[in-house]
C-alpha cells in the first residue's frame, strides 16, 4: 500500500512539490525500492523531453519579428469596418438570426403560419360572425349559408305539398271502384312510397327551420298516405269513404293550398 | 509587465478606438500567447495564427474586460479557447495521421539506446505523446512547463480548482511516461 502511494507521489517529488516530511519519507523508500527508482528515471525522461521542446520553441520564437507583429495585427483589426464599429449584442443576435442560410427555414415557417391561420378561420369561425375572406379563398358568410338552407327546405316542402295535393285529388275525385284499383296500381304505390320517403327527409328541415304550419299539414298527409298504402282489394268501400270524409272534414286539400301559398310568398 | 492600472488605462483607450494602445497591449502579451499556442500545436504557423486571432478576439470582446481582472489570465483564456477550437476543427483529423506516420517512420531501435543529450528524436517522441493526452491535461502541462504559469493562474484561466490542476498535472506526467515508455526502452534507472 505504501509503495503505491510513493509511486503516485513521484511526479510531485520530481517537481519538488512534496512537503518536507513526505520528501524525506519518499527518499528513504527510493533507496530500497528498485521499481520506484525505475519509475522516477522514466519520469525524468519525460521532463527532459519537455526541456528539449522548450529549446525548440525558443528557436521558433527567435524567428518571429516581435516588433512588427503588433502593428500587423492592429492593421488587420482596425481595417475591418465591422470590427471598428462594433455592433451591439442585439444587432449581432439579429444578424445571426437573419443570416441567409436560415431563409428557407423562415419561408417554411411563414407558410406554415399563414396556412394555420387560414385553417383556423375556416374550422373555428364563430357562428353568426362574418369572417373577412382570405386571399384566394372564397368564403360565404354564415348568414348566407343559413338562408340558402332555409330556401332549399322551403322548396322541398312546396314540392312535397304539391305532389301530395295532386295525389290526394286523384283519390278524392275517383269513383269507389276506381279508388281501390288506383291505390293498388304500381304507379300510385310508387308515388306514395316516394312521398313517404321525402317526408322522412323533410322532417329534419321542418324541425330545424321552424316551419310549424307546414309541418302540421305534412304530418297529416303522411298519416293519410300510410293509411292508403294499407288499401288492398279487400279494403271495404266504407273505409275508403271514411278516408275521403276525413280529407274533406279536415280540409286537408284547402290547408295544403293555404300553406303552399304562404310558403310561396315567403320566398327568401 | 504592466500593472493592472496601466492595463486598464490601455483597455479604456482601445475602447475609444486607440490603435496605439492596442499595439502596446499586443506587444506586452504576444509572446505569452505564442508560447501557449506553440506548445499546444508544436507548429510555428498555427501559433502565429492563434496570436493574431487572440488579439482580434480580444478587440471584439474588449467591453467585457473589467477593472482589477488579471489581464494576462484573461488573454490566455481567449488563446486557450481558440487553441482548443482550432484543434478540434482541423488538427484532430489532419495532423494526427501525419504524426502517427512520423513516429512509425522513426528508428525506434535507436531510441532505446539514446542518452540524455538533447535529441531531436526525443523531442519528436515527446511531441507525439503530448498530443495523445486529453485536451485538459495537455493544456495544463503546457501552461505549467512551457508557459511557467503558477497553479493558481492555470486554475483561473481554466476555471477549475487549484487542487484539480495539480492532480491533472501529475496525471499528465504519468501518462506521458506510459506513452513514451515503448519508444525509450523504459528501464533506465537514474544513478
Amino acid at each position: 500500500m505504501r509503495h503505491n502511494k510513493y509511486k503516485k507521489d513521484l511526479p510531485a517529488f520530481l517537481l519538488g512539490e512534496l512537503r518536507d516530511g513526505e520528501t524525506q519519507s519518499l527518499e528513504s523508500h527510493l533507496e530500497t525500492c528498485a521499481d520506484c527508482r525505475s519509475e522516477l528515471a522514466a519520469l525524468r525522461q519525460v521532463m527532459q523531453g519537455a526541456e528539449t521542446f522548450q529549446e525548440d520553441m525558443e528557436k521558433a520564437m527567435a524567428a518571429v519579428d516581435w516588433d512588427a507583429l503588433p502593428s500587423k495585427i492592429a492593421d488587420r483589426v482596425f481595417q475591418r469596418p465591422q470590427v471598428s464599429v462594433r455592433p451591439s449584442r442585439s444587432s449581432r443576435l439579429l444578424g445571426l438570426l437573419l443570416r441567409p442560410s436560415l431563409r428557407p427555414v423562415y419561408a417554411a415557417l411563414f407558410a406554415g403560419i399563414i396556412l394555420g391561420v387560414v385553417l383556423t378561420l375556416v374550422v373555428l369561425r364563430p357562428s353568426g360572425s362574418i369572417p373577412s375572406p382570405a386571399e384566394g379563398v372564397f368564403l360565404l358568410p354564415q348568414g348566407a349559408l343559413d338562408s340558402m338552407d332555409v330556401e332549399v327546405a322551403r322548396r322541398e316542402t312546396l314540392d312535397y305539398l304539391e305532389k301530395s295535393r295532386y295525389l290526394l285529388l286523384d283519390f278524392v275525385q275517383s269513383t269507389d271502384e276506381r279508388s281501390a284499383g288506383f291505390w293498388q296500381s304500381d304507379f300510385a304505390a310508387q308515388k306514395t312510397r316516394d312521398l313517404l320517403s321525402k317526408k322522412k327527409y323533410l322532417n329534419q328541415q321542418l324541425d330545424k327551420y321552424k316551419l310549424a304550419k307546414a309541418k302540421i299539414i305534412c304530418d297529416q298527409i303522411e298519416l293519410l298516405f300510410l293509411e292508403l298504402t294499407q288499401i288492398s282489394g279487400e279494403l271495404a268501400e266504407a273505409e275508403l269513404q271514411a278516408l275521403r270524409d276525413l280529407i274533406e272534414e279536415k280540409q286537408i286539400l284547402l290547408k295544403i293550398k293555404l300553406v303552399t301559398k304562404e310558403l310561396e310568398e315567403s320566398e327568401v | 509587465m504592466a500593472d493592472y492600472d496601466d492595463i486598464y488605462v490601455l483597455v479604456e483607450k482601445i475602447k475609444q478606438g486607440d490603435k496605439d494602445a492596442f499595439i502596446e497591449i499586443t506587444r506586452l502579451y504576444q509572446k505569452k500567447v505564442y508560447q501557449l499556442a506553440y506548445a499546444f500545436f508544436r507548429n510555428h504557423d498555427d501559433a502565429l495564427d492563434i496570436v493574431q486571432e487572440t488579439f482580434l478576439r480580444f478587440y471584439q470582446k474588449v467591453d467585457m474586460y473589467q477593472k482589477g481582472k488579471n489581464f494576462q489570465n484573461w488573454i490566455l483564456q481567449i488563446a486557450k479557447n481558440l487553441c482548443i477550437d482550432t484543434y478540434r476543427k482541423h488538427h484532430k483529423k489532419n495532423h494526427e495521421y501525419v504524426l502517427d506516420k512520423h513516429v512509425d517512420e522513426m528508428n525506434l531501435a535507436e531510441k532505446k539506446s539514446y542518452n540524455r543529450n538533447v535529441s531531436s528524436d526525443l523531442k519528436d517522441i515527446f511531441s507525439h505523446c503530448l498530443k495523445k493526452l486529453t485536451e485538459k491535461q495537455r493544456m495544463i502541462f503546457v501552461m505549467k512547463h512551457h508557459n511557467q504559469l503558477k497553479y493558481t493562474e492555470i486554475a483561473q484561466i481554466l476555471g477549475i480548482a487549484v487542487g484539480t490542476v495539480k492532480s491533472l498535472n501529475f496525471k499528465a506526467i504519468q501518462n506521458l511516461r506510459v506513452l513514451m515508455n515503448p519508444y525509450l526502452g523504459g528501464n533506465h534507472e537514474t544513478q
